[in-house]
């Protein structure tokens, strides 16, 4: 009979002590879909999408990648450690530029995933029932969707607008279309929307929406040469406010801690890169600005790890509007606006940065003005990631001319993009 | 109504009645002693003999002097006594059951060269010998573990056997070691073995709980480094080690069992008198080998404080390299930071019983200092072994086992404030002893390198680690021939680490925790505590029966179900910018992310085999395993795995009549295992991470892409073998052949960014592993004072990536080695530039006598054509090629045992031939000057510039790591029974001796990727591996 019972203890004991459950949660990570079915995840979410383009805390940040190319392949930049390949091909552009090339295969893959996410955000906005909120997660989703998507299109000749597998390309003007539609809408939204409070406290305030949306509509509508809609949208812009990406000791600014701190990486140059031609000015007061180094190496809107850096500067909204003035042939509105920024002061300006020179003395022809205007633009935009795109539209000389001011016209697509996506379009000649 | 429950309550009277008589078998039962001697051939007893009786659970073992004694209540007539053990041939006696009560039966023991009549519990029905075998399976016994002064079972396996590459990675004192069974069998998870002891599945992570920092690695891939825990097991304790190689032999182990089993048995009990063994030795590890240093008086340019790397650093403009000199003074740097360490290691064991109950229990301690100055290592441990017989058909088993160790540690090799980088970095003529009017230690030139003195004295890393490891068994055999076994095994440990860099002084690079220059207090020092909780039970059922279908042919069914849970929890509390004296993490400024994961997953997998033997010559098996898990795909969740094997013994056949070969079986093999380990417990989910942005809440999805539908890798082994035997088992040999295809591989494959997402993990891949094994045994001598045996081992693998959806994948490491995996070649291969031939196959040269660096057209990863100017100089791109490959040709053992009355001698070589090493640490004390090539550019052997020519040139550093040495050596004397001792033994024992080898650096077994899977040979700044002496005295009473 102790037989019997040794049995009925032991299979009382094994089946007490074990079961068999195949489901675990993970308790560190929620997924996909739990992340977007709550506004708390996608105010998250918001977050992490600056967290990937501003910051270099989930692999090279757009922010810094765009600075870095633009950088080296318009001469703002030079390379320190000529062992730096990646760099170091940018730098000297042309056939030198691979497809392989490490800082544009980042590039690339951070901001499709940027645009990724955002066109998620916009899909799951629907599952939110209260209308301001499902509108604020909206305006941020085009917000950085159209950042994604216009950043691209500065630097390559076709760009896909919607992710995917076996995404399609479109032609940069028609991408940069969308960017501009992504943008006007989110305005019209935001106009009719009250964001919540708490909204935006989870997301943060230092990017200022309604100007930044303006901005960036104001800025690619330029690059499409609609200069009406350009003028629109940058006159709309208050001047006096911020918009920028903020940084801490943690989450540093990225071209300061990766890029010239080290003084191994790259190196700002005390010309700006600029042709005699095109030379600032003596007593330019930007020139400090921008080429003063601090004992760290930082300069600029890149002082040190906390220092934020601005999506876009006032100046470029009154350069915006000098330069589609001038396009449309209107030269003393042109002046007008270039006045206005060869007169302000840095005090007058919420960044401090100003030339506070007199105002503009030469020809008042239609290519003279132009030309001060690009001259103003390379000073006031000095390594904010605009010269490539400027240098094009300005018709600056290209890769191969002489007096070249540019390395390459446009980058060649990325080879993963290549391996994996039928749909890439020939690489540019150069 | 009635009338059924009536019938019913018959039937079940009836029933009850027969279970009642299967059960108790009360009749004809007499209590009865046996006793006896078992002795080998020339008449010696031997200790350890397993003494059973043939279908019960009765039994016990032989005394240190061969005897033994057994107590029983058995039944009248013919029962047959087994004899068995680990070396000798398996030996059945008839005994014939009376009236008395007590009975002698002697047995005198072959030996087993081939250990072919070995019992083997691993992997096969229950205790089939060796002879039946259809696949390898090698078993290590105690007495070679322990002989060769090493304190740790891994260790102590290397060279012991076949078809194992086993590694020391580190000299540390509790330094990671990584055993390879027949090659790499995975690319992103761990190639480690499945271990188990005494049915518990042990866990042999890696983690890492100093050396916390996650920018420690830079963001590169640095592979596993530290301990692992398979450290916490004393050899002491050991009785054998069963090892299968393959999933030939492991497919019943299912999905965890890839990279093949290591099977630990522990000592246990026997009856009679208790036994008391004591043995305490002492060690002495020192350093092997010092590598050359540079005695030159000067260096390049001016004063070391302002330009200390003077070799390859430029000055001026036009950028130049400096010609002028400046007198210094040169330091020996490794005689400061390298120190002879001691160490102890005492055991007392008790065993002992009665029939029914057996017991042993055993506390140990472990003291070993490392060479490297204030490292060491400490472990406690006590194990009880305990066997109850709770009726003639039902025994109990349990085993309880509780560790503590502790480590004192520096920063490990891949950083550059890690003891031997610190020496590696700088050049030898910095005086880093002197102090300033504070006290304060000085900076170490101009480039925020981290001072060895500070590392030495002032950097503290500890860990220490509690474990439980425990077992419950119970096994029951109702009727002859069929029983059933219960394993509940628990494995329980908490590893805390806590790390220390205080401050600096002086200006070191904020990359090594410094403050740079000016000292920034907010990120100068470091200090993080981290603990890592791990819980694993399993619960292993099975049934066995056994019957003769005939005369000639019979059966063992083997039917098991195994459930097997386990849960981790890491946290990880860091900061920098310390507050003076504050140790501990809230003293610092700057706080780091923390980490904070868990999981949980679970796997079941039900098994059944059957084997059927014909003959005692014909032996065929086949398995079936099918396995489900939480962390496989939904569907994918079940697994099937199948084994078939069959051995044929033709010397046992009737027609077999050669003399001189007593012993001839060929054997093939097919199984199936999975990997479980490549997959995370959640890793088929696309979740998002969270990390705080200045301060809100950031979310973000990976940019891998996770497979739903993820399966584990699957490995199909072929083994074919053969076992033969000379002159009645003087001679004996055994061949393998092996191929193992590993499909289904998890790689992380790059995808079109366009999709959002940057790759995909996914079961796309696959490798395979060719290789054979050659084991020959010899006893050229056996007389009755003299014995010689000799044992020689020969593994020879050959790896391939066969497909990995790529050309290439290549690894940003620290080190800078650049360890690729390329379609068509072996795993972890180092792909880089090199220098350029001519056609005589000599080195190009510039006009300056250097050499240069290849250039031309890379066609594809391996194609390339050489490009060549009109000066015959390299031109085009820079090429790149498989420069070396950490995978050996080979590896090999010799193993000779003399014995000479009382006195024994051990020695073991170990070859390892045919393998290149990524010496990261020679080509930096060159670049910093403080190296053998250096010197000879400061005193004008070579040109100025020599070093810098060659400095970019990755092939420079691929290094020659074939070696011999001299592993183990051990000298015994028995003195026997002395006073009231039973048995005195006094040994000498040496390991790591000598290395006969070409290679640059310390030690060519080295690994600073630790226990990684790809990252294999690299050496940078690892501890190398000690010399170590030890001296002991074992007794027994």
């Amino acid at each position: 009979m102790k037989q019997l019972l040794y049995i009925i203890t032991f299979f009382t004991f094994i089946t007490a002590t074990t079961g068999c459950k195949k489901e675990y949660v993970n308790p560190n990570e929620p997924v996909e879909d739990e992340v977007y079915s709550t506004v708390q995840g996608m105010t998250g979410v918001i977050v992490g999408i600056k967290n990937r383009y501003a910051v270099n805390n989930l692999g090279p940040a757009t922010v810094y990648q765009a600075i870095s190319a633009n950088g080296l392949t318009t001469g703002e930049l030079t390379v320190l450690n000529a062992g730096n390949a990646d760099l170091a091909q940018l730098l000297n552009g042309g056939n030198n530029v691979s497809p392989a090339n490490g800082v544009l295969g980042s590039f690339w893959i951070t901001t499709n995933v940027v645009n990724s996410e955002a066109q998620k955000l916009i899909d799951n906005s629907e599952k939110i029932g209260d209308v301001n909120t499902k509108n604020a997660i909206k305006i941020y989703g085009h917000l950085y969707k159209a950042l994604a998507i216009g950043t691209l299109a500065m630097f390559w000749e076709q760009v896909p607008v919607n992710t995917g597998p076996n995404a399609q390309f479109s032609p940069r003007q028609q991408a940069l279309q969308t960017a501009v539609q992504l943008l006007d809408q989110a305005s019209a939204l935001l106009q009719g929307s009250t964001l919540p409070a708490s909204f935006l406290s989870a997301t943060g305030t230092e990017i200022d929406l309604k100007n930044t949306l303006l901005a960036l509509s104001a800025r690619y509508n330029m690059m499409l040469l609609n200069n009406d809609q350009a003028i629109a949208k940058a006159s709309a812009v208050d001047l006096a406010r911020k918009s920028v990406f903020f940084y801490n000791t943690q989450n540093q600014n990225p071209v300061f801690r990766s890029g010239l701190v080290s003084s191994n990486v790259v190196g700002i140059k005390k010309d700006l890169g600029l042709p005699i031609s095109l030379a600032p000015e003596a007593g330019d007061k930007r020139l400090p600005f921008d080429t003063t180094k601090n004992a760290q190496n930082g300069s600029s809107f890149f002082q040190g790890d906390a220092t934020p850096i601005p999506i876009y500067v006032p100046g470029e909204m009154l350069l915006i509007q000098a330069e589609a003035y001038a396009r449309k042939g209107d030269l003393a509105k042109a002046v007008e606006f270039v006045n206005k920024v060869r007169t302000k002061k840095p005090a007058d300006d919420p960044y401090l940065l100003g030339a506070d020179l007199p105002p503009y003395s030469g020809p008042l022809t239609q290519a003279a003005i132009l030309q001060e205007i690009y001259k103003n633009r390379q000073i006031e935009l000095y390594l904010l990631g605009m010269r490539l795109e400027d240098s094009r539209r300005f018709d600056r000389p290209g890769p191969g001319t002489t007096g070249a001011e540019r390395t390459r016209n446009f980058y060649p697509y990325p080879q993963q993009e290549r391996d994996g996506n039928p749909n890439t379009p020939k690489d540019p000649d150069i | 109504m009635l009338k059924i429950y009536l019938h019913a309550l018959r039937n079940k009277r009836k029933l009850m009645t027969t279970l009642v008589s299967i059960l108790i078998c009360s009749s004809l039962m007499a209590q009865v002693q046996i006793h006896g001697k078992v002795t080998d051939a020339e008449g010696k007893g031997i200790p350890s003999i397993t003494v059973t009786v043939k279908n019960t659970n009765l039994g016990t073992s032989t005394d240190a002097n061969g005897d033994y004694s057994l107590s029983a209540n058995l039944k009248t007539g013919n029962q047959t006594i087994v004899f068995s053990g680990v070396g000798f041939k398996m030996q059945e006696k008839l005994l014939q059951l009376g009236n008395a009560t007590t009975y002698n039966l002697n047995a005198q023991l072959n030996p087993d060269a081939l250990g072919l009549e070995e019992v083997i519990v691993t992997g096969t029905t229950q205790g089939t010998t060796r002879r039946q075998l259809g696949s390898y399976i090698s078993t290590v016994k105690a007495e070679d573990l322990t002989k060769g002064a090493s304190t740790n079972a891994l260790q102590a396996l290397q060279g012991k056997t076949a078809g194992a590459q086993i590694i020391q990675n580190s000299g540390d004192p509790a330094g990671g070691i990584s055993v390879r069974l027949r090659g790499i069998s995975s690319i992103n998870s761990s190639s480690e073995p499945l271990y188990i002891v005494d049915g518990v599945i042990v866990n042999n992570a890696t983690t890492r709980v100093t050396n916390t920092s996650s920018n420690y690695d830079g963001g590169n891939f640095v592979g596993q480094i530290g301990q692992n825990r398979m450290v916490d097991i004393n050899p002491n304790d050991i009785e054998r080690i069963e090892v299968l190689n393959g999933a030939a032999a492991a497919a019943i182990y299912g999905s965890r069992a890839n990279a093949g089993v290591v099977q630990i048995f522990t000592k246990r009990g026997r009856s009679g008198a208790p036994q008391v063994s004591f043995s305490t030795t002492i060690m002495r590890n020192e350093l092997r080998k010092k590598v050359p240093f540079n005695h030159s008086p000067v260096k390049f340019g001016g004063s070391p404080d302002v330009f200390t790397q003077d070799i390859i650093s430029t000055v001026g403009t036009p950028a130049a390299l400096p010609t002028n000199t400046t007198p210094v003074t040169r330091y020996d740097y490794q005689d400061y930071i390298f120190d002879p360490g001691m160490g102890t290691d005492n055991n007392v064991s008790v065993r002992g019983g009665t029939d029914k109950t057996k017991y042993f229990a055993s506390a140990s301690y472990l003291f070993n200092e490392g060479i490297v100055k204030n490292t060491d290592f400490q472990r406690y441990s006590f194990r009880m072994n305990l066997d109850q017989t709770l009726s003639s058909t039902l025994s109990f088993t349990a085993g309880f086992n509780y560790i503590n160790s502790t480590s004192n540690e520096k920063p490990d090799g891949q950083s550059f404030f890690s003891p031997l980088n610190s020496i590696n970095i700088i050049g030898n003529f910095h005086n880093i002893w002197e102090r300033d009017a504070n006290g304060n230690l000085k900076a170490v030139g101009e480039r925020g390198r981290a001072n060895p003195v500070s590392v030495i004295e002032d950097i503290k890393q500890k860990q220490i680690t509690n474990r439980i490891l425990a077992n419950a068994g119970l096994k029951f055999s109702p009727i002859k021939n069929l029983n059933f076994n219960y394993t509940i095994g628990l494995d329980n440990y908490t590893q805390s680490g806590t790390t220390f860099i205080p401050p600096f002084a002086y200006n070191v690079n904020p990359a090594f925790y410094g403050g740079g220059f000016p000292i920034n207090e907010t990120q100068n020092g470091y200090a993080s505590a981290a603990t890592n909780t791990f819980f694993q039970i399993n619960h292993d059922l099975s049934g066995n029966y056994q019957f003769d279908i005939n005369n000639n042919l019979s059966s063992t069914t083997q039917l098991g179900y195994s459930l097997q849970y386990e849960r981790s929890h890491y946290l990880l509390a860091q900061g920098r910018g310390l507050a003076p004296i504050v140790e501990t993490v809230p003293g610092a400024t700057t706080i780091l992310p923390p980490a904070d994961d868990r999981s949980e997953m679970s796997i079941s997998g039900a098994y059944l085999q059957q084997g059927f033997k014909f003959k005692n010559q014909l032996f065929v098996t086949g398995a079936l395993r099918l396995d489900g898990s939480s962390v496989f795909g939904k569907e994918e969740r079940n697994q099937l795995y199948t084994k078939a094997s069959a051995s044929y013994v033709l010397s046992g056949a009737d027609y077999w009549n050669l003399d001189f070969m007593n012993l001839f079986k060929l054997r093939a093999a097919y199984g199936e295992s999975g990997n479980l380990t490549g997959i995370g417990a959640y890793s088929r989910f696309n979740t998002y991470s969270t990390t705080p942005l200045v301060g809100r809440t950031s979310s973000y999805s990976g940019t891998t892409l996770a497979n739903e539908n993820v399966k584990p890798e699957r490995q199909q082994e072929w083994e074919f073998g053969t076992d033969m035997g000379f002159f009645g088992d003087r001679l004996g040999l055994s061949f393998n052949y092996y191929i193992k295809n590993v499909k289904d591989l998890l790689i992380n494959r790059f995808v079109a960014p366009t999709t959002g997402y940057s790759s995909l993990l996914d079961n796309i891949g696959s490798l395979r592993n060719k290789g054979f094994e050659v084991v020959v045994n010899a006893a050229p001598v056996v007389n009755k004072d003299f014995r010689w045996n000799v044992t020689s081992i020969f593994n020879r693998n050959r790896n391939e990536a066969v497909n990995i959806g790529q050309s290439l994948i290549l690894f940003s490491t620290n080190p800078g080695a650049p360890v690729a995996i390329i379609q068509g070649q072996p795993i972890g291969v180092f792909y880089g530039t090199f220098f350029a031939k001519d056609g005589n196959g000599n080195d190009v040269k510039n006009g300056s006598g250097f050499p240069q660096i290849e250039k031309g057209t890379q066609n594809s990863t391996l194609i390339y054509t050489p490009g060549r100017d009109a000066s015959g100089l390299p031109t085009g791109t820079t090429l790149r090629k498989v420069v070396g490959d950490p995978n050996p040709d080979y590896t090999a053992t010799l193993t000779n045992e003399l014995s000479y009355k009382n006195f024994d001698l051990r020695v073991q070589l170990d070859a390892v031939q045919g393998v290149d090493v990524w010496n990261a640490d020679w080509r930096t004390r060159q670049g910093v000057g403080n190296g053998e090539v250096a010197e000879k550019e400061h005193n004008g052997i070579l040109p100025r510039g020599y070093i810098n020519s060659v400095y970019a040139i990755e092939e420079w550093r691929v290094d020659d790591g074939s070696f011999v040495k001299l592993r183990e050596v051990s000298l015994s004397y028995r003195l026997g029974q002395f006073k009231r001792f039973n048995d005195i033994t006094f040994s000498l024992s040496g390991r790591n001796l000598i290395s006969w080898d070409n290679y640059k650096g310390y030690d060519p077994e080295v690994n600073a990727g630790g226990q990684s899977t790809v990252l294999r040979a690299i050496d940078f700044g690892a501890v190398p591996i000690p010399r170590t002496y030890s001296f002991g005295i074992a007794a027994k009473f």
